[in-house]
């Protein structure tokens, strides 16, 4: 089985939304409205998938961010059925002094014929009018070998200025 | 809190990081100039330096660029003592990078190609500081928009 530590990365560049990140070789990156999904190759339970969104913060100003991430662990607790928290974590990327907050957490469907999954949930807040969702998904069979690559994956974003 | 800086240059098309202190001092048409100010916030002959420079096309009969960034390296390095020379890859692309003593000052001179174009990257300070180089090379993504 493949780790972590053999991962061979390559460079993508998600020019519509002003991203390059760092994703393993043999990834496929398509572009979607209004961001990216990037996913491994097809697995047979859960094809391990990162979705790239970007926005606007719903308000300008850091006092918005900074209550964005108290509450959101709480939100998603509240209105996302079947999930549950794991950890969390914060830090800064290098580019324009963005904040990236991250939750960790497990999913379980009512439905039982859908696997139970590992997520990984990133907001990356680059100023008032600018902001980044990052989804990323595998099965929990995989989360061992999966988590660390998201992990890299979201440490790896650089944005991008804005064209002059 | 990161402890580096992320630049990219629309005229250089270089994405880098560099260590905290480091800020964007002067941009052309073809080049973008970063440096550690002093405590003035002032630029000043001793100051690290890294200037990124777009220095050409890359001929098309040296499709990947190999033989025009070895060349390059050795008209970087001329007239000064080499301490040491490194081929590598990165972001895909042909690297070479120059370790020199010149006029009594150390020099960190790399030539790189991407895409087609032909860059040197000229980067200046301590003995110390090749690490800080090293590292900032290791960074470098070539990315056009």
């Amino acid at each position: 089985m493949s780790t972590y530590d053999d991962t061979r990365w390559a460079n993508v560049t998600l020019a519509d939304i002003l991203v390059s990140l760092q994703v393993p070789h043999g990834w496929d990156a398509f572009p979607e409205e209004f961001g990216a999904t990037l996913r491994a190759p097809v697995e047979a339970e859960v094809t391990p998938t990162v979705t790239l969104q970007v926005g606007e913060p719903e308000q300008p100003g850091l006092a918005w961010w900074r209550d964005f991430t108290e509450q959101v662990v709480g939100h998603l607790i509240d209105t996302a059925p079947g999930f549950s928290f794991v950890d969390q974590d914060e830090f800064r990327l290098s580019s324009l002094g963005a904040e990236v907050y991250v939750v960790r957490g497990h999913w379980e469907s009512d439905d039982p014929t859908l696997p139970e999954t590992a997520q990984l949930q990133a907001w990356i807040w680059a100023g008032s009018t600018r902001m980044y969702q990052v989804s990323a998904v595998t099965s929990l069979q995989h989360e061992d070998r999966d988590l660390p690559v998201f992990e890299h994956l979201l440490r790896s974003i650089r944005l991008l200025p804005e064209r002059p | 809190m990161s402890q580096l800086t992320h630049f990219y240059s629309y005229a250089t098309r270089v994405s880098l990081e560099l260590p905290v202190a480091f800020s964007s001092v002067a941009e052309t048409s073809s080049s973008a100039t970063y440096a550690a100010l002093d405590a003035d916030d002032e630029l000043t002959a001793e100051s690290p330096a890294l200037q990124v420079q777009v220095v050409g096309g890359v001929p098309t009969d040296d499709p990947d660029g190999t033989a025009s960034v070895a060349r390059l390296a050795d008209q970087l390095a001329a007239g000064g003592t080499v301490l040491s020379r490194t081929d590598r890859i990165v972001d895909e692309c042909p690297v070479t990078s120059v370790e020199l003593e010149r006029d009594g000052g150390y020099l960190h001179l790399s030539a790189a190609a991407a895409d087609g174009r032909l860059l040197s990257l000229a980067a200046r300070g301590p003995r110390d500081s090749a690490p800080i180089w090293n590292a900032t090379i290791s960074s470098l993504r070539f990315i056009t928009l």
